[in-house]
């Protein structure tokens, strides 16, 4: 029937998808301009510098992804031809190596031979510690295998690297084996792209999304509509973005560079957008097919799957040939016995060994339509029972069996709560372990070299335990909103703040933490029985360290919109979080104390700087407009930098290293001297002055009560209230004996050191080094006992125990500002650095003068140097 | 256009000091004001029906006096309590229904009254015997056991009543109450918003159902486009404009935007 002239025409398939994509692609505009809304009227500038390095870092993350990916085909490709050569009996070996045996049997005169002779010896140790690093083995028996075939068959027995191993373009990767494990890693890539989805950040309650049954109300074809949907992840994750870099690094070395960044476009792109639509069509299926209450656990096994594929292609680099050595008797069987062409069809390998570059983009197209095709019709067919899906009304289970036998659980009403959610939502327990497992797993993966020096195994498991269980408290944190979705507003009528509820889940992920990493460690004691003590030490390590990793995490929540998108956490957030991880991780895997301590005092002072920034955030959680950042200085501030002045200080010795190195030995001490000194002096000056340009005058920093005295400039500021109150020198006198005080107990301090061999020789090189050269001594005496104590007060005691004090207060800040500044320290140094710390927070408490502060130092560093 | 006469209607009865009281409120997301330089109190033990059309700032009302939102200017006090400031103390006193409640995935209706029973220091099982009657009276019994997130829409409102209920406050704040209540049920929330009232309970809700004001509210204030419109008594907000007219022709009058081309 031909439609009325004055009827519309619903929009074509095609003409859908494209409405679709330009409408999200409107949305992300006005989502990034909304973003940059608040940041303007938040802190006046408009730029975000931090979050714009931090997207770049991630796209060079996802690109370096993709390139490992393909130098992994490119390893197993290797692999596969060895092993199929070496099939024939011969050993691949360097060319070097094999010139090396030739050249030994070609000599002729007797020089020649000894020569050839000699030669093959480096040949032998060389060979036979890269195959050894390659394969596995010691050295020696490596040594053994070469040796014996070289008298048994000579140079025949072997087949040069170059000859038996041409790479991607040649035929040979037709052969069976190479051919199974090059698709096998192919395919490895496809999934990993297919379940990678809208990115690594997961989302536990997953919820339709509420456009379908308005959309679906208008006249256009649900497969458009699908279409659209799928096509929306290409642009949120960069891995879809730098996908066609596997193709080009692929397709550049079999055809050369030219036709390779041809092939990144032509049939990278095409592939990458099949792939991403493949794993959306899959989670639409799930969305519209399974009840909710199993949604949640099988798109977060998918998301698993993306995450895990990653994970192993970066652990492939590095262990690639050893497992396919190890596995090649087990996989030659399933090469011959299935075809697995694959692989060869999609770079254009033909069987006759010649390469066409059109009939593997070809088949790249094809496979690509047949993808997204077939994506779409699963989608369809999800949505066949209509958009309610067959969940309807689930029973509910009882589980408070469980819970009523657990007095903790029972007695508080959010613990039984958030249990009851970690029981129910089968995505949960999905998500939360699984995630934290593979993460723990590739960290402790990097950290192999720590692992491999460990010699008791109990030490690899009581350090996979706790890494486990910082990854897990790491995960679980930011998810305390999102248990409570859009049922926040309950939370909200109740008469206890935001603030006591967060602390609550945070401390009950820590105990779920703790619960299961002190079950690994009893474990390791019932096994070990004999390392009792240091097991118990790590235990003692893991609940500091923990707790503070549980405070950090909680702050990365953030309130989804009301459209039920989650906003995304700022990756500077997420690395403060970060930080002190890996030095705990490292201490605790490595058996070294002194690296556990720093993470674990890092991570408590993190912990708090970001608490002080997150109490101001929460309450404006619904209503950023109205949300104002902390005055300054903040413990952010502080932190912030502290570090500049030990990144900086660390640069600046290096340069003067450079410098000085004419002086030897004594180059480095007075480098470091020098250098932290002006760095220092530098950095308090610059915060002193942009404190200024904030509104933070220098006398609200080297007084400690402001608050009711009077703002009177004239006044001489280092008076502590703005007032002469004739207490002044006596604050002065009182810094003074207490760095007299402290100096006489460093100086007992050191006389004892003294008395143990290895320690009185290191003090004695440090003495002989500042006597040698009496010019820079002077200088270093003048930046030790007058510049560094007053830029030292300045940032640790001026900033960072001022904000911490307001933080945490008490014995608390002052141990945890003296703690902090010990750490700056060789551990050496550490109790009596401690002590100078306590003291100068402390008269700088009581007295209410950082001067009084600085003379203690002053003294202090006087005495220690000069006497 | 303000009329002025609850200020002489609530002076002239000696009446206890109003319990909600805001003055001079403005708020402000970025550049779009949603609430302009708005001021009304309602007494202890009113039922009071605030008016508006779409968009009018009624929910950014409520959030702010449930300390959600910061208000940029003016202050809003509940029994003299800062409703941002002290907000947790506020919390203790106000029961709130917002317009479309939601609730927790994994848990059944039993197991949320209990929760929130809990998280407002109340004993669970006195509470649930005390709430238990209301319980039946809104007919939610059978489906108690159930995942409140499968409930119907009118279920989910009848089970935020209880919610707001449950702690016995002073103060009601209710979003729409009825929006989406069958027949029976809306006549049972009315039955129940005025036994509150009798008993001495504020009650402050939102509503565009004027018979339902006629029916219920001795006071309403009216607010458009952000800005104060009318407060006051029924009887005054009658004689200030045309005592015939009805109090949606008042309102319309009132709220009338000018024509768009």
């Amino acid at each position: 029937m031909k439609p009325e002239p004055s009827l519309s025409r619903a929009p074509g398939f095609w003409q859908t998808v494209g409405l679709l994509l330009s409408a999200s692609r409107r949305r992300s505009v006005g989502r990034r301009q909304r973003q940059q809304q608040l940041l303007q009227f938040r802190t006046g500038s408009s730029t975000n510098t931090l979050g714009a390095l931090g997207t770049l870092m991630f796209w060079a993350g996802m690109a370096f992804v993709n390139g490992s990916a393909a130098y992994v085909v490119h390893l197993v490709i290797l692999q596969g031809q060895r092993i199929e050569a070496e099939q024939q009996g011969k050993i691949v070996v360097s060319d070097f190596f094999i010139d090396a045996v030739r050249d030994v049997e070609k000599a002729e005169s007797q020089t020649d031979k000894e020569r050839a002779h000699h030669d093959l010896e480096w040949a032998y140790s060389w060979e036979a510690r890269d195959r050894s690093r390659d394969f596995g083995g010691s050295k020696e028996k490596n040594e053994e295998l070469l040796l014996k075939a070289v008298q048994t068959r000579g140079s025949s027995g072997f087949i040069g690297s170059t000859a038996s191993q041409p790479g991607i373009g040649h035929p040979a990767t037709t052969r069976p084996f190479t051919s199974m494990l090059a698709t096998i890693v192919l395919f490895g890539w496809l999934i990993m792209l297919i379940f990678q989805g809208e990115g690594l950040e997961l989302d536990i309650q997953r919820r339709r999304n509420p456009n379908w049954e308005w959309l679906f109300s208008h006249p256009v074809r649900p497969g458009a509509v699908f279409l659209a949907e799928m096509l929306s992840p290409i642009a949120a994750n960069p891995i879809y973005g730098t996908g066609p870099l596997f193709f080009g690094i692929l397709y550049g070395s079999a055809y050369g560079p030219e036709l390779g960044f041809v092939a990144a476009i032509l049939i990278g792109v095409p592939v990458s957008v099949a792939a991403a639509c493949v794993g959306k069509a899959l989670e639409i299926a799930i969305m519209l097919r399974f009840p909710p209450h199993s949604r949640g656990a099988l798109i977060g096994l998918m998301s698993w799957l993306g995450y895990t594929t990653m994970f192993l292609f970066f652990v492939a680099i590095v262990v690639t040939p050893i497992i396919v050595d190890a596995s090649a008797n087990l996989l030659r069987p399933l090469a011959t016995a299935i075809p697995w062409p694959w692989f060869s069809w999609t770079i254009g390998l033909q069987s006759d060994g010649s390469l066409s570059f059109i009939s593997g983009m070809l088949f790249c197209w094809v496979a690509s339509i047949v993808m997204t095709a077939s994506g779409v019709g699963v989608a369809i067919w999800g949505a066949q029972r209509g958009l309610a899906g067959s969940s309807a009304g689930s029973k509910v289970t009882s589980s408070t069996k469980i819970i009523s036998t657990i007095p903790l659980l029972r007695n508080d009403p959010l613990y039984r709560k958030e249990i009851l959610w970690f029981l129910r939502d089968r995505g949960a327990i999905v998500q939360t372990i699984l995630i934290p497992v593979t993460v723990a797993g590739f960290q402790l993966f990097n950290l192999r070299v720590f692992l491999q020096s460990v010699q008791d195994s109990w030490r690899a498991v009581s350090g996979a335990a706790v890494v486990f269980g910082t990854y897990l408290l790491w995960i679980l944190g930011p998810r305390s909103l999102a248990s409570e979705g859009p049922s926040l507003w309950l939370a909200q009528t109740w008469p206890r703040g935001l603030e006591e509820l967060m602390k609550a889940k945070a401390r009950l992920w820590f105990l779920i933490a703790t619960t299961l990493v002190l079950s690994v460690l009893a474990l390791v004691i019932v096994r070990f029985p004999g390392d009792t003590w240091r097991v118990l030490l790590i235990a003692v390590g893991w609940i500091a360290f923990g707790r503070s990793m549980a405070e950090k995490s909680v702050t990365l929540v953030s309130m989804s919109s009301s459209s039920g998108e989650p906003e995304p956490i700022p990756k500077g957030r997420r690395y403060a979080a970060s930080l002190g991880m890996l030095t705990f991780a490292i201490g605790i895997l490595g058996q070294r104390w002194e690296l556990a301590v720093v993470g674990i005092v890092y991570s408590w002072l993190t912990a708090a700087a970001m608490w002080e920034n997150f109490r101001a955030r929460l309450p404006f959680l619904f209503d950023p407009w109205s949300e104002k950042v902390p005055p300054p200085p903040t413990l952010m501030h502080a932190m912030i930098a502290i570090s500049v002045l030990v990144e900086g200080g660390a640069v600046v010795t290096g340069i003067c290293l450079a410098l000085f190195s004419y002086l030897g030995d004594a180059a480095i001490a007075v480098s470091q001297a020098l250098a932290f000194g002006a760095v220092a002096t530098i950095v308090s000056l610059v915060s002193s002055s942009m404190l200024a340009d904030r509104g933070v005058p220098a006398k609200k920093v080297w007084c400690w009560k402001t608050e009711n005295a009077p703002v009177d400039s004239r006044r001489w500021w280092w008076s502590g209230d703005g007032q002469r109150d004739g207490y002044f020198l006596a604050s002065l006198g009182i810094g003074v004996l207490s760095g007299l005080l402290f100096a006489l107990l460093a100086k007992v301090y050191l006389l004892l050191l003294s008395q143990f061999g290895t320690f009185s020789e290191m003090i004695r090189s440090a003495q002989k080094q500042m006597e040698s050269v009496p010019g820079l001594w002077v200088s270093y005496a003048v930046i030790a006992i007058v510049f560094a104590p007053i830029a030292e007060e300045y940032l640790f005691r001026g900033l960072l125990f001022r904000a911490l004090d307001r933080e945490w207060g008490g014995w608390r800040a002052l141990v945890g500002s003296a703690a902090f500044f010990a750490i700056y320290h060789p551990p050496l140094a550490w109790l009596p650095v401690f002590l100078v710390g306590l003291t100068t927070a402390f008269v700088f408490k009581k007295t209410g003068r950082l001067a009084a502060a600085v003379v203690v130092h002053m003294v202090y560093n006087a005495v220690v140097v000069l006497l | 256009m303000i009329t002025e006469g609850s200020t002489s209607d609530t002076h002239s009865i000696a009446s206890p000091p109003a319990l909600v009281e805001v003055d001079q409120v403005t708020k402000s997301f970025g550049e779009k004001v949603a609430l302009k330089d708005i001021s009304f109190s309602v007494p202890a033990g009113q039922l009071c029906g605030l008016l508006g059309p779409n968009g009018a700032g009624k929910t950014t009302l409520f959030r702010l006096l449930m300390g959600i939102l910061k208000a940029t200017q003016g202050t809003l006090l509940i029994d003299r309590l800062d409703a941002f400031d002290q907000r947790v103390e506020v919390k203790r006193l106000v029961g709130f229904l917002p317009d479309e409640p939601v609730f927790y995935s994994y848990l059944s209706g039993w197991e949320i009254l209990e929760l929130s029973a809990a998280m407002h220091g109340l004993g669970v099982k006195p509470t649930m015997d005390r709430i238990y009657p209301l319980i039946s009276r809104l007919r939610l019994v059978d489906d108690m056991h159930n995942y409140a997130e499968d409930y119907s829409r009118g279920m989910k409102k009848k089970l935020g009543l209880l919610l707001s209920m449950l702690h016995e406050p002073k103060l009601l704040i209710l979003d729409e109450p009825t929006n989406g209540l069958d027949v029976e049920s809306t006549h049972l929330f009315y039955d129940l918003m005025l036994e509150e009232s009798h008993r001495g309970t504020t009650v402050l809700f939102s509503t565009h159902l004027l018979d339902q004001v006629t029916k219920l509210c001795s006071h309403a204030v009216i607010i458009n486009g952000g800005k104060l419109v009318a407060r006051g008594s029924l009887n005054d907000l009658r004689s200030t404009f045309n005592e015939s007219d009805s109090l949606e022709e008042i309102f319309l009058k009132l709220t009338s935007k000018p024509q768009q081309k």
